[in-house]
């Protein structure tokens, strides 16, 4: 898996190290992002208002 | 290991309640360390991004709930209806700029109209895209609603090839219009916010020391790396020398570092640099004078503030994006010349107006997307006002009405409320009926004197 690193510009300190993700995996996501959608747009305003509240709040 | 070493006060199993919010210090010292920008401007950042996800959520069904409309007496046994659909999955690729902030008006807003999200964060700042996917994962009812693919340049342009639905794009005006090329392959709608020359226009009647403390802000804050930040200060000339002097003097107490009482931090992107000293040195190659600062103020990674006048409209400090802590101050003989002035660029964006009295009047005028009267970036903390520009700042809007719309598209459905005799959508239609909808359209539409 080939990686990157993110440095932190005032120090040059290491801050993590993340994959590059490739575009086959990108494709992978966004197919399986699309099963997801499937089931969370059909989820009413008001169940998707309170997982976006988990995870903000109110 | 591969990914950012999370802050440890991780709580591992949050049940209802606000994640986010709990999470504000350590979300800002991921920014902190990732940008260089200090960490009270971080908590801000992330602050105001809560504020979306929660505007964006609660304003969902008021916005994009079915709406009736009327039929109009033609069809007046027709019931229409508008419908706002999701797309599906939205791409949304972020900068490095305010790495929670900007995408987050991407993201919230298209998770609470129904999509999905696939975000691919800015190269320079992956470990708080990471952070964010990684926390919605905690509190996600089932996987894949948010997903976070980090990369380089060549993982956004996959996510512009796949079959999103929709992609936001976040970044320089050259990168959008590729993007917005590379998705005119398949038709994949975009909204791209792009960069800003913003504009800040004096008037004489303005409270000129409000005008110069802001608008210093307006220009230097997150060391001048905002698309909405100020770079062309239009001063009207029986107030100049008062903001001049106010301005510099304010400009003079200010420092970029990276420690305790810093203003602000280093260039988040290292190349950015070369840039900033060009436009310095452009400016003054025409003409323009230093009020603060020299050709040294570019140095170890850092831009100390930067004041020029009189730099000519044509330089390059004038013409094109710096996204650094430098601000050009010319003065104009009246408004009427700054507007002229303001709107000459291929930019239009954001805009601040100073003035007691016309401030409406003169904001009326700005060819660009926002305008903050006597304030600066005031607009982008507002989640009921939609943010994007015109010409090279992009098109489409996010936050506010506007933002939820942008994801989703309109369908329209209309179905027969009742038969009535005359039918026109039909072969078997009747002469009769051609000659009701005529004599209906004439009674209807028929010039009145």
């Amino acid at each position: 898996m080939k990686t990157f690193e993110s440095l932190n510009p005032a120090t040059g300190e290491v801050v993590g190290i993340f994959p590059v993700t490739t575009a086959k995996e990108v494709d992978d996501c966004v197919a399986r992002a699309q099963a997801a959608s499937v089931r969370w747009s059909v989820l009413s305003f008001r169940k998707r208002l309170i997982v976006l509240r988990d995870w903000d709040r109110f | 290991m591969v990914g950012a070493e999370f802050p440890k006060k991780i709580n591992r199993a949050p049940r209802l309640g606000s994640l986010l919010t709990r999470e504000i210090d350590n979300a800002a010292e991921l920014i902190h360390r990732e940008t260089g920008k200090p960490l009270s401007d971080a908590k801000l950042e992330v602050a105001i991004s809560i504020e979306h996800i929660s505007w964006a959520a609660k304003f969902a069904p008021k916005v994009l709930s079915p709406q009736n409309r009327p039929s109009g007496l033609l069809m007046f046994n027709m019931a229409s209806q508008v419908q706002r659909v999701p797309f599906g999955v939205v791409g949304v690729i972020g900068p490095w700029n305010y790495p929670m902030f900007t995408p987050m008006g991407s993201i919230a807003y298209a998770l609470a109209a129904g999509n999905t999200v696939v975000f691919k964060p800015s190269e320079y700042t992956p470990a708080i895209g990471a952070w964010l996917g990684e926390t919605f994962s905690r509190i996600a009812p089932f996987a894949d609603i948010l997903t976070v693919v980090t990369g380089t340049p060549e993982t956004g342009i996959a996510l512009t090839e796949s079959a999103v639905g929709k992609i936001s794009f976040t970044g320089s005006t050259r990168t959008a219009k590729k993007v917005a090329a590379t998705c005119a392959e398949r038709m994949t709608p975009v909204v791209l916010e792009c960069g800003g020359k913003d504009p800040v226009l004096v008037d004489r009647d303005a409270d000129i020391k409000k005008a110069a403390e802001v608008t210093l802000w307006h220009a230097m804050a997150n060391a001048g790396q905002s698309c909405i930040g100020a770079e062309r200060v239009y001063v009207h000339q029986e107030v100049a020398d008062q903001f001049t002097r106010a301005i510099v003097e304010m400009a003079s107490q200010i420092k970029a570092g990276y420690e305790d009482g810093a203003n602000y931090g280093p260039a988040t992107m290292p190349s950015q640099l070369k840039v900033i000293k060009a436009h310095i040195d452009d400016a003054v190659k025409r003409g323009g004078v230093f009020l603060l600062g020299d050709k040294n103020s570019v140095k170890d990674g850092y831009v100390q503030p930067v004041i020029l006048c009189n730099v000519p409209e044509e330089s390059k400090a004038m013409t094109e994006e710096t996204f650094g802590p430098t601000l050009v101050i010319n003065t104009v003989r009246h408004m009427d010349e700054a507007v002229d002035l303001a709107n000459n660029t291929s930019y239009g964006l954001g805009a601040a107006v100073w003035s007691k009295k016309n401030g409406k009047k003169i904001a009326s005028l700005l060819n660009c997307g926002m305008v903050s009267i006597n304030s600066a970036f005031s607009f982008a903390a507002i989640g009921s006002v939609p943010f994007g520009g015109v010409k090279d700042s992009g098109y489409g809007r996010i936050h506010g009405a506007e933002g939820l719309l942008e994801f989703t598209f309109p369908r329209t459905v209309v179905k027969t409320r009742f038969n009535i005799p005359l039918q026109f959508t039909t072969f078997q239609r009747t002469g009769f009926a051609d000659k009701t909808i005529m004599r209906l359209v004439n009674l209807l539409h028929r010039r009145r004197r």
